[in-house]
């Protein structure tokens, strides 16, 4: 047998050992046969990243191939490396590869250690499981070859992620990669979370063992470097940890000044600590530092610069007091009124010219009313039926790719094919061959589409699929399933549905469904119940024969009709139910096709909406789709509907929130908005404890400057009396911001209405923002103007 | 993926970007110029006015270029490309996912120095560049030079920077075809500082599905559907890049295409306005989809004359920071429907950018292998390839036979359809299939040999 014949078994066995003893004692020649043979065999192996073969075919690649280039480029191999290893197995295969690359010149082994080093990535090293076994490698060769220290990127990785931070003191790499620390991006990532390695660098620095000044400067320049929060924490931490001299500090502090403006939040507070502490800052750098800060979105450094203004303005009143102008554009009422207390505090000892400066920036500004928006409403657009067998083609084989398609775009699919199947059967027929020519079997036993094809492809299977695929016992589904069934036994046997939809509200033209009617008579079939059903509640609600709007009564958390909702003239199937009992023994599905079951009254499918809408608060559904239809449709709109937008600004998700507000400018456009409402609706839901104060601010605020801010002031106004909290009590995150939102609305539209409570949290007095932007309300309540 | 499999490229600088004693030089590596192919060309020697704002919107394009926005990985980072359109400085970035595309335009108001030539190139920017320009700040001018080898202050040793990065076909083309999809766009709104302000800080980290920006009054509020005026804003995270921007923003301006109750997501693109520059970004319709994949071009490019005509208007061009379309065409000899095909050609080969906020395109030429650059689109190829495969069965309809599959199109009423996956994905949205462009060729040629 040759040596080939003898490595090969040991290493389908996956005995890593015999293939070492094996090419140990081979010579150079036999060797090179191996490595001629080795890619070949990994090849026919098919490994895909497993398999007990990959440790032996390393060390045989390693022991047989002659250049460095070579066996760097194999240990490290895509398909070579490994990941999951036990420690001891890690560390014997290390051993075991090194021990037989001992035997190579030194000059080979710094070579193929750099080159290892070198070709080490980034991403495989920051892997919770990740390559070590070829780091160890290229660490012993270039330590036994005492090579110049790699310092390529997912080397340096690499190290920090295997060495103990405890017995860095005497890391034969420390030295040398130390900087690499703070220069490389990836580096942030790793060390994440490792305050070892931050205590340990500390202590090498008490130590003396390492230069501090390579630490602080180390930080510094990797601030400087900038990057996400996540990625400069540990700096953060370590710079901290190092607690810097007053020296330290001042040496320094150019920097800081440049990281206060643009820094994550975390580091630019660490910097302004440091410029603080600095004396000597000419009025430039004040100045500089000050306009930075207070430019700053988080309120902290806002505040906390404003405190540093008014602490610097006792010794240098006119640098100060310069600095602090800016603050006067602030949009915080609480800051902006810091700053006149500053500066009025100051003011007697300032210039001049400071003075006059001052006076122009406090001034009030005469109110500039922003030019009013109206929000605007296109009525629904026209639905277009599918044209022709072509565009009926495409569409069915959208379907085959799309598993979640819209309602609207789902039912006029169906309706196209109910028609082609009437009208062009045989033709139809063929297409659909056509499409299901593939594999399509899931097409044709989950999707309404092709389970309605089967009427006409597989006569008798349909039923069965339908059936199973319409189970719900959720009612607006129920209804709608119903209907779908009917459809798929009508296919090919009715010239049309009565139910589809003329305006992507889901209304039907009466004279339209006039002459679908006719066109029934004329062909001598009877309509499917349910389509007729579902035909006559489409109506517009100026028809003849509409539905009277069944009593709504709701909760937050659950809508009840007090009346069952039938069409007129008809005997009637089971429609909505009026006690919502499915809740949580059923699924909701896809609720955007909702709006279009009623579009009439919409109150009914509001109250429908309301059992799941609490527990979407922080997903998205598509409720925010829905509410927006539910707002394009028609009747009144009362308690559930109000109660669906509460819970819909209410939302986490910024698409769905913004669907609420586009809901409310739609309403406000159509003129069906009543803010009061709102506001009661609001209020209710804040009694369930589970208001997010900042969102629905934020959603009204939009709201407000889009054209509605009347009805915003209404919602508001009401909303706001559940709310205020009691002396000492914690303020809702965003309850100032609502308040805001508030008085901008009332300073717009001139309200007067008085708001219980108001005035109360107002004279609480202090510089809290609730208590600012209170006062600021009440104020313009009882008629100041700002 | 295989970074070793894609093609890569290479940079060569004299010696590395640096900014000590108040110079920032910028060393610059092969490039065009007017007067053909340079080493290291010299375009600019002189103040820059506005440095803090020039410094922090250069950080930005950095920023975009070494971000993949899709499955954020740690990533290689190529260099940004510097257009010298002699009254004005332009530097481009594209990011490594391939969806969005930063650009500086530093304007003659922030210039006060000599222009030496025109021309397009790479600029070298490294980590002690990067830190030094997180340096720059107050109010004092900077000098700026690029490529001026004598005036280029060196930090560290000075030796010569040698790159590889790796240039994936798709990054290269997207890079170009941004240019060409952006070219359509209308100016859709403008905000105030302040407003820019609250609009961008208030933008959520994350978004499923695409926000549509609305203007509403002086301001832009995020809605959840599109309508007509708004915006397409998909991955509203992409436009971190402005927010250390802001505090020296004079305006917002969004530019989008027109936008229907049921359009799907869109490009977009976003231009602060800085003292003396502006910072432009433009924005892929998803996350997830590359400049690349968009066909928005094909239909220009499928004629087989294209490319002469494209061949003449290149000859013509001269680095200018505007190209005027109608007099470009008057020395051309050619109609506005073949320039305006022509300069697409120009724009998908890297050799024409545009800028929304002039509404014109400007001459550069991409710094990378010119035959990849003006390598066929591959949609395009292949159509090509499938014309034999084209069977028409009636006027508006063919059998296309691809890779054993037969594929039908159908033209009907001015809209086409395929049965292909690819078009079931994205309804055209995308652009034609290649199904769709063949039967195209073969249906516009006969109608041609008809004629």
């Amino acid at each position: 047998m040759s040596l080939w014949d003898d490595v090969r078994e040991a290493i389908d066995k996956g005995d890593a050992n015999a293939v070492a003893s094996f090419v140990a004692n081979a010579d150079e020649d036999a060797r090179k046969t191996v490595a001629k043979e080795l890619p070949g065999h990994l090849k026919s192996l098919r490994l895909n990243g497993a398999g007990h073969q990959i440790l032996p075919l390393r060390v045989a690649g390693a022991a047989c191939i002659p250049g460095a280039a070579g066996v760097a480029s194999w240990l490290t191999r895509r398909d070579l490396r490994v990941f999951w290893l036990q420690r001891t197995t890690l560390l014997t295969h290390v051993l075991l590869v090194t021990r037989l690359l001992a035997r190579r010149p030194e000059g080979w082994q710094a070579d193929a250690g750099r080159r290892i080093a070198a070709r080490l990535r980034v991403t495989d090293q920051l892997r919770w499981s990740r390559d070590e076994a070829n780091w160890r490698i290229a660490a012993v060769l270039t330590r036994s070859a005492g090579a110049p220290t790699p310092r390529a990127e997912g080397f340096v990785i690499g190290w920090l992620q295997s060495t103990e931070p405890g017995e860095l003191a005497a890391d034969p790499f420390l030295d040398d990669l130390l900087p690499s620390l703070f220069e490389i991006t990836a580096a942030g990532r790793a060390l994440e979370g490792r305050d070892d390695w931050a205590r340990a660098l500390c202590g090498l620095a008490e130590a003396g063992r390492v230069d501090r000044a390579v630490l602080l400067d180390g930080c510094v320049r990797r601030f400087l470097l900038g990057g996400e929060l996540r990625d400069l924490r540990w700096y953060a931490d370590l710079y901290q940890a190092l607690a810097t001299t007053g020296e330290e500090a001042a040496a320094r502090v150019r920097d800081h000044l440049r990281l206060l403006p643009a820094a994550p939040g975390r580091v630019a507070e660490l910097a302004f600590a440091e410029v603080r502490r600095t004396p000597g800052l000419d009025d430039a750098d004040l100045a500089d530092a000050a306009g930075a800060l207070l430019f700053r979105p988080e309120k902290k450094l806002v505040r906390a610069a404003l405190g540093w203004l008014d602490r610097s303005a006792r010794t240098r009143p006119d640098a100060a007091l310069s600095a602090l102008l800016p603050a006067f554009g602030l949009e915080a009422l609480d800051l902006r009124e810091r700053a006149a207390a500053i500066a009025a505090k100051h003011a007697a000892r300032a210039g001049e010219a400071v003075q006059e400066a001052l006076r122009e920036a406090t001034a009030p500004v005469p109110a500039t009313a922003p030019a009013p928006v109206a929000p605007s409403w296109t009525p629904p657009a026209a639905v277009q039926p599918i044209a022709s067998l072509a565009e009926l083609e495409a569409e069915l084989m959208v379907s085959l790719h799309d598993y979640e398609q819209e309602a609207a775009v789902l039912e006029r699919t169906l309706s196209g094919l109910v028609e082609f199947a009437f009208h062009e059967r045989a033709e139809t027929i063929e297409t659909l061959r056509r499409i299901v020519s593939g594999t399509q079997r899931w097409w044709l036993d989950y999707t309404w589409p092709g389970i309605a094809a089967r009427s006409l492809l597989f006569p008798g299977t349909a039923e069965a699929r339908a059936a199973y695929f319409s189970r719900s016992s959720v009612p607006p589904n129920v209804f709608l399933y119903r209907r779908y069934t009917e459809i798929v036994g009508l296919v090919g046997k009715v010239p049309v549905l009565l139910a589809t939809p003329t305006r992507a509200s889901g209304h039907i033209d009466p004279d339209v469904l006039a002459a679908r009617r006719k066109r029934y008579e004329q062909a001598g079939v009877e309509p499917g119940p349910a389509d007729l059903e579902q035909a006559l509640l489409r109506l517009p609600r100026d028809a003849a024969g509409i539905v009277p709007d069944p009593a709504v009564v709701c909760t937050p958390y659950k809508g009840a009709i007090r009346a069952r909702i039938t069409p007129a003239g008809d005997a009637g199937g089971p429609l909505f139910t009026t006690q919502p009992m499915w809740l949580r023994i059923d699924f909701a599905g896809p609720v955007d096709g909702w709006a279009a079951l009623l579009p009439s009254h919409r109150e009914v499918i509001a109250a429908h909406l309301l059992p799941w809408l609490p527990h979407w608060f922080d997903e998205a559904n598509g409720q925010g789709g829905v509410l927006l239809a539910l707002a394009e449709a028609d009747g009144p709109v009362g308690p559930a509907l109000n109660s669906a937008l509460a819970h819909g600004l209410n939302t986490r998700e910024a698409r769905e929130r913004s669907g609420a507000v586009d809901a409310l400018l739609t309403l406000r456009a159509r003129d069906q908005l009543d803010g009061g409402d709102l506001g009661t609706a609001l209020a209710a839901l804040a009694g369930t404890g589970e208001l997010k104060v900042n969102r629905i601010a934020s959603g009204l605020g939009d709201a407000a400057r889009s054209g509605a801010p009347a009805e915003v002031f209404a919602a508001a106004a009401g909303l706001l009396p559940v709310l205020w909290p009691a002396p000492g009590e914690r303020v809702a995150t965003g309850l100032p911001d609502l308040i805001a939102v508030a008085a901008e609305t009332a300073e717009t539209t001139g309200a007067r209405a008085g708001i219980p409570g108001l005035a109360d949290v107002a004279g609480r007095g202090g510089a809290s923002r609730l208590v600012r932007e209170a006062a600021r309300l009440n104020g313009l309540l009882n008629g100041e103007r700002r | 993926m295989a970074t070793t499999a894609s093609p890569a490229q290479g940079y060569s600088y004299p010696r590395p970007s640096g900014l000590s004693g108040g110079l920032l030089g910028l060393s610059t590596s092969g490039g065009t110029t007017l007067a053909g192919p340079k080493a290291h060309p010299h375009f600019f020697s002189g103040l820059l006015t506005e440095a803090a704002p020039a410094a922090a919107a250069l950080l930005g394009l950095a920023d975009v270029a070494r971000t993949r926005y899709f499955q954020p990985r740690p990533t290689g980072f190529r260099d940004p490309v510097v257009t010298c359109n002699g009254d004005r400085l332009r530097l481009e970035s594209f990011s490594a996912c391939g969806g969005v595309y930063a650009r500086l335009d530093v304007l003659q108001q922030a210039l006060d120095g000599e222009v030496h030539e025109r021309g397009t190139t790479n600029v070298d920017v490294n980590g002690p560049l990067r830190e030094a320009l997180a340096r720059v700040g107050g109010a004092d001018p900077l000098h700026l030079a690029v490529g001026a080898e004598e005036l280029v202050v060196t930090t560290g040793d000075g030796a010569v920077v040698e790159k590889k990065v790796p240039l994936p076909d798709r990054w290269l083309r997207g890079f170009a075809e941004v240019q060409v999809i952006t070219a359509g766009f209308d100016p859709r709104a403008e905000l105030s500082a302040p407003e820019a302000v609250r609009f961008l800080r208030g933008l959520p980290g994350r978004s499923r599905g695409p926000l549509w920006a609305v203007p509403a009054g002086q301001m832009m509020r995020l809605g959840a559907r599109p309508v007509p005026g708004a915006v397409c804003l998909a991955g509203p995270e992409r436009l971190r890049t402005m927010l250390p921007l802001l505090r020296f923003a004079k305006a917002l301006r969004a530019y989008g295409p027109p936008v229907e109750a049921r359009s799907g997501p869109m490009s977009s693109v976003w231009e602060l306005e800085l003292p003396g520059m502006r910072y432009v970004l433009a924005l892929s319709p998803e996350n997830n989809r590359g400049f690349s994949g968009e066909g928005a071009v094909l239909d220009a490019l499928a004629g087989d004359d294209v490319a002469a005509d494209a061949d003449l208007l290149g000859a013509l061009l001269a680095f200018e920071p505007r190209v005027e379309p109608d007099l470009l065409a008057e020395r051309a000899g050619l109609d506005a429907a073949r320039t305006r095909a022509a300069l697409t050609w120009l724009g998908t080969s890297g050799r024409v950018g545009f800028d929304a906020a002039e509404a014109a395109f400007f001459h550069r030429e991409l710094p990378y292998d010119p035959a990849r650059v003006a390598a066929l689109n591959p949609r395009l190829r292949s159509a090509r390839e499938l014309t034999d495969a084209v069977r028409f069965t009636a006027p508006d309809a063919a059998v296309v036979l691809s890779n054993g599959q037969e594929r039908q199109v159908r033209f009907v009423d001015g809209k086409e359809y395929c049965t292909c996956p690819w078009w079931m994905d994205y309804r055209g949205e995308r652009g034609p299939c290649k199904h769709v462009l063949a039967a195209r060729m073969v249906r516009d040629a006969e109608k041609e040999t008809a004629r």
